[in-house]
């Protein structure tokens, strides 16, 4: 009885709980482990158990000053006490340097970067999953703009009830000084391979900071965004469902409103919607986080740091509660609120070229993606 | 001396004939127990599909999460601490046939967690799996993903 025999329905109640790596090595054990974990089913039913997985690494993207300059990924152990850097995972960016990219955003370990911010004209998206060496280069949507005169703003999620990976792309036609509406809304899935339109109508307002990552939380990506009525401008939250492909609006608490969005960025902090409101002088930011996630009461001022140094952009949160930002000098600094200390953890990265995430690994684009090179 | 309904007792009995004496409030912590408590309103109850060795572990277990305290994962820890991964899949096969959900779950993460940096052999000794590959099939499922096997 012991151990000689397990039904394959408990043998993958175990191994859904082993990481991409783990899996793809035993494929070789034997013929019925090959098409048990190489099933699609199989796949799926990992996906789903994503959120029950404890993640305790974080991901740390920059580009160094070097000339090409270079993409670095390292992975770090967040723990209470402790921030070092995972040296069993090597993670080598698979797409040539000549290109810069901008990271758009990352979900179940799959990163959407484009170089839409630097050549402006006829531009890149790319699918990457380092975890299991994964890439596509998403195919440009077939509508033919004019890319003169028009900005494209980016969203990257997952939809959890098709397990199906998505891009929005929103195009708002320039106008003087701001754009005219509605964009015209876009929508690309891994699964079918193609760009269509949505049945739901467009957002009826812009989106500031066309070059920041947003995020995905809560089954949504999530944007900075603006509405002008008579003059009067308001600002708030857009957010696009990937379930039910949705556009919806999400209150800024009331003191925020009225402020710049140029000057507000949306990060998730513990699982929450989070909006950083930086001071014109660079020396201060506020964060406020979304407690009760569409609650608009529920928005509470969580963070208040100001530095003599000047800061950057807020990045993350450890899981200790310390905070992970810029400074002025282009350093990636593990702020201390309790003691206003800093720890200097990488130095010498392009202005604006940091991203930090939760570090996850998925079989996404296990199927539908090429080999990386390496 | 008088029994107060919330003591009352039951008997589970192993497959190797172990009699173990719990309170019933501890037994259903099991599903399967408490449905045939429901239905047939036995006292002792055989566990035909569970060993006497197993069975004290998963007593054990369901003993410490009926106070209902949240300082149970260093208990969790220690009780399937073993050396022996085979121990290990008899408490999750038990757990599936008396239907402890948190006892499952967590032998699950516990044998995912020791299963994961082996070898393809290792594996295959764990699960008692004979490779039905030939070498130039073996190889060349190994290939498609070789990073893996570093």
């Amino acid at each position: 009885m012991s151990g000689d025999y397990l039904p394959q329905e408990l043998l993958i109640q175990i191994l859904l709980w082993l990481p991409p790596k783990s899996l793809l090595r035993f494929r070789c054990v034997s013929k019925s482990w090959c098409s048990l974990i190489s099933s699609s089913n199989f796949i799926d039913i990992h996906t789903r158990n994503l959120p029950h997985v404890t993640n305790t690494r974080k991901l740390i993207r920059h580009c160094t000053t070097t000339s090409p300059r270079e993409e670095v990924y390292s992975v770090f152990f967040d723990n209470q006490s402790s921030f070092d850097r995972d040296d069993d995972v090597k993670i080598d960016f698979p797409f040539t340097s000549r290109t810069k990219y901008r990271i758009v955003g990352s979900c179940n370990g799959l990163i959407c970067l484009s170089d839409d911010a630097f050549s402006g004209y006829a531009y890149k998206i790319v699918l990457w999953n380092p975890s299991i060496r994964r890439k596509l280069t998403v195919p440009l949507p077939d509508i033919i703009l004019k890319n003169m005169g028009y900005m494209f703003v980016l969203g990257f999620g997952f939809d959890c009830k098709a397990n199906d990976y998505k891009i929005v792309r929103l195009s708002y036609k320039s106008a003087r000084n701001t754009s005219t509406l509605p964009p015209l809304v876009e929508v690309y899935s891994v699964k079918t391979g193609a760009w269509r339109h949505i049945s739901a109508p467009a957002p009826m307002c812009h989106i500031s900071g066309y070059f920041w990552p947003q995020v995905f939380v809560n089954g949504a990506a999530h944007w900075v965004a603006y509405s002008l009525n008579c003059g009067q401008l308001r600002s708030l939250i857009l957010s696009f469902d990937m379930c039910d492909e949705v556009f919806r609006e999400i209150m800024l608490p009331g003191c925020l409103a009225g402020e710049s969005p140029w000057y507000m960025g949306v990060v998730v902090i513990q699982d929450s919607l989070s909006v950083v409101d930086y001071d014109k002088s660079l020396n201060m930011l506020s964060v406020w986080v979304m407690k009760d996630y569409n609650v608009v009461e529920s928005w509470t001022k969580q963070y208040n740091i100001d530095s003599e140094v000047g800061l950057g952009i807020m990045l993350g949160v450890r899981r200790n509660g310390e905070v992970l930002l810029t400074t002025r000098n282009e350093e990636l600094v593990d702020y201390d609120m309790q003691t206003r200390g800093s720890m200097d953890l990488i130095t010498g990265g392009v202005k604006n070229s940091f991203f930090v995430d939760t570090y996850k690994e998925s079989f996404a684009l296990l199927f539908e993606g090429g080999k990386t090179r390496i | 001396m008088s029994k107060s309904p919330e003591k009352k007792l039951v008997t589970l009995k192993s497959s190797d004939k172990e009699e173990f004496v719990v309170e019933e409030s501890i037994a259903v912590t099991s599903e399967t127990i408490k449905n045939i408590i429901e239905d047939c309103g036995l006292e002792l109850i055989p566990l035909p599909n569970v060993d006497g060795k197993t069975l004290a572990k998963v007593i054990e277990y369901c003993t410490k999460h009926s106070t209902g305290s949240n300082d149970d994962s260093k208990f969790d820890d220690e009780c399937l601490d073993t050396k022996q991964l085979s121990v290990l899949v008899d408490m999750l096969l038990a757990a599936n046939y008396l239907n402890i959900k948190s006892l499952f779950e967590k032998v699950c993460t516990k044998i995912a967690d020791r299963i994961k940096d082996m070898s393809v052999e290792e594996v295959r000794e764990v699960f008692k799996i004979e490779n039905d590959f030939t070498p130039e099939e073996e190889k060349k499922i190994r290939d498609e993903h070789a990073w893996a096997h570093e």
